[in-house]
């Protein structure tokens, strides 16, 4: 649905309600879309988001769950291709491939000792529609992975010729 | 912070047309100006952005309406900085007169060694909730000491949601016109 524009004074009374968590972008997006256009919406709202926060400085810290950091691979020679990116990388971490529609799960790299704690792959949908393009992170080193680059070929060390990397 | 600004940096080298690249490029500003109403620390800043691109490479597909983006990537920026808020606010990582000198943050600090969330504010804004009318003191303390939904709230209460709400905007919107003079009077 195409959000209505809405001025300050249609804005306002939702504030307390935003900054208490009741209304999220989703629910009122004329509403955001205004937020996003005007300082003055935003410092009003800014200044709740103050109170909420000075009211729940002393409640209890909720417990954070440790994420889970999973690759999700949907394509068997990026699955291959990734884990010459792992030896490349000289990371000594062990991924799990989450294989759907009935296919085993395959472990894509030995685990060499404890699996780095810094090492993420981000799965995220790629410039086509239905594709997606990985992006593996360890500290300061990033690969990204267009699975839909295809049949790449190799250079002398094994590494896919045209991989960027950074 | 460098580890976070490669990936985004990567992302766009590496695909370029990728409509979320294009999309930051244009925000980028917008969002920063959002990040720096509430962290004005210029590295948190940066970190906060960058939290924030990762999200839009992730999720921009979900956003159905071109028209809501804007909207959307408000909510993001303003949400990560409340967690940033809070994770600093039970966190701290120095000394609270260190952080009074070098943890400036937002517009709302207005100097740049003051504290957003400084002991002080935070008293007072406790204070002014025990000023508040009862019915709207109680709604408040049930939803932030209890946790309760405004339906939770009004199950307790044996009153309308609409009343909850009502209740809840008026003393919200009573201690937001408090820590306003809080802070125009530099407390």
């Amino acid at each position: 649905m195409t959000p209505h524009p809405l001025a300050c004074e249609d804005v306002e009374p939702l504030l307390p309600l935003i900054a208490d968590g009741a209304i999220a972008a989703a629910d009122e997006p004329a509403a955001f879309a205004h937020l996003a256009a005007c300082e003055r919406c935003q410092e009003q709202l800014a200044l709740h988001d103050l109170v909420e926060l000075a009211l729940t400085a002393a409640a209890p810290a909720r417990p954070v769950r440790p994420r889970r950091r999973v690759l999700r691979l949907r394509l068997p020679w990026a699955a291959a291709l990734a884990a010459s990116l792992a030896a490349i990388l000289a990371v000594g971490w062990a991924v799990q491939a989450d294989r759907r529609a009935g296919m085993a799960d395959r472990t894509l790299a030995e685990r060499g000792g404890p699996a780095p704690s810094d090492t993420e792959v981000l799965t995220v949908p790629g410039p086509r529609p239905g594709t997606v393009v990985y992006v593996i992170r360890r500290g300061d080193q990033v690969v990204v992975v267009d699975p839909q680059q295809q049949a790449p070929a190799r250079d002398e060390t094994g590494v896919p010729v045209g991989l960027r990397r950074y | 912070m460098h580890a976070v600004l490669a990936v985004t940096d990567a992302f766009a080298a590496s695909a370029p047309d990728h409509p979320a690249v294009a999309l930051l490029a244009r925000e980028e500003a917008a969002l920063r100006r959002t990040i720096q109403r509430y962290v004005r620390d210029a590295a948190s800043v940066d970190d906060l952005f960058q939290e924030v691109a990762v999200k839009v490479l992730r999720h921009l597909d979900t956003v159905r309406d071109p028209l809501a983006v804007r909207g959307w990537l408000f909510q993001l920026a303003r949400n990560a900085c409340l967690d940033h808020l809070r994770h600093a606010d039970r966190h701290p990582t120095a000394p609270a007169e260190l952080l009074s000198d070098r943890d400036a943050t937002g517009d709302l600090g207005r100097q740049p060694g003051e504290r957003l969330l400084s002991a002080e504010r935070i008293a007072a804004v406790r204070r002014a909730l025990a000023e508040l009318p009862p019915s709207q003191r109680e709604a408040i303390a049930l939803r932030i000491d209890e946790g309760l939904d405004h339906d939770g709230i009004a199950r307790r209460l044996g009153i309308s949601r609409e009343a909850v709400e009502v209740r809840l905007c008026k003393g919200r919107n009573r201690l937001r016109e408090r820590l306003a003079e809080i802070i125009e009077g530099s407390l």
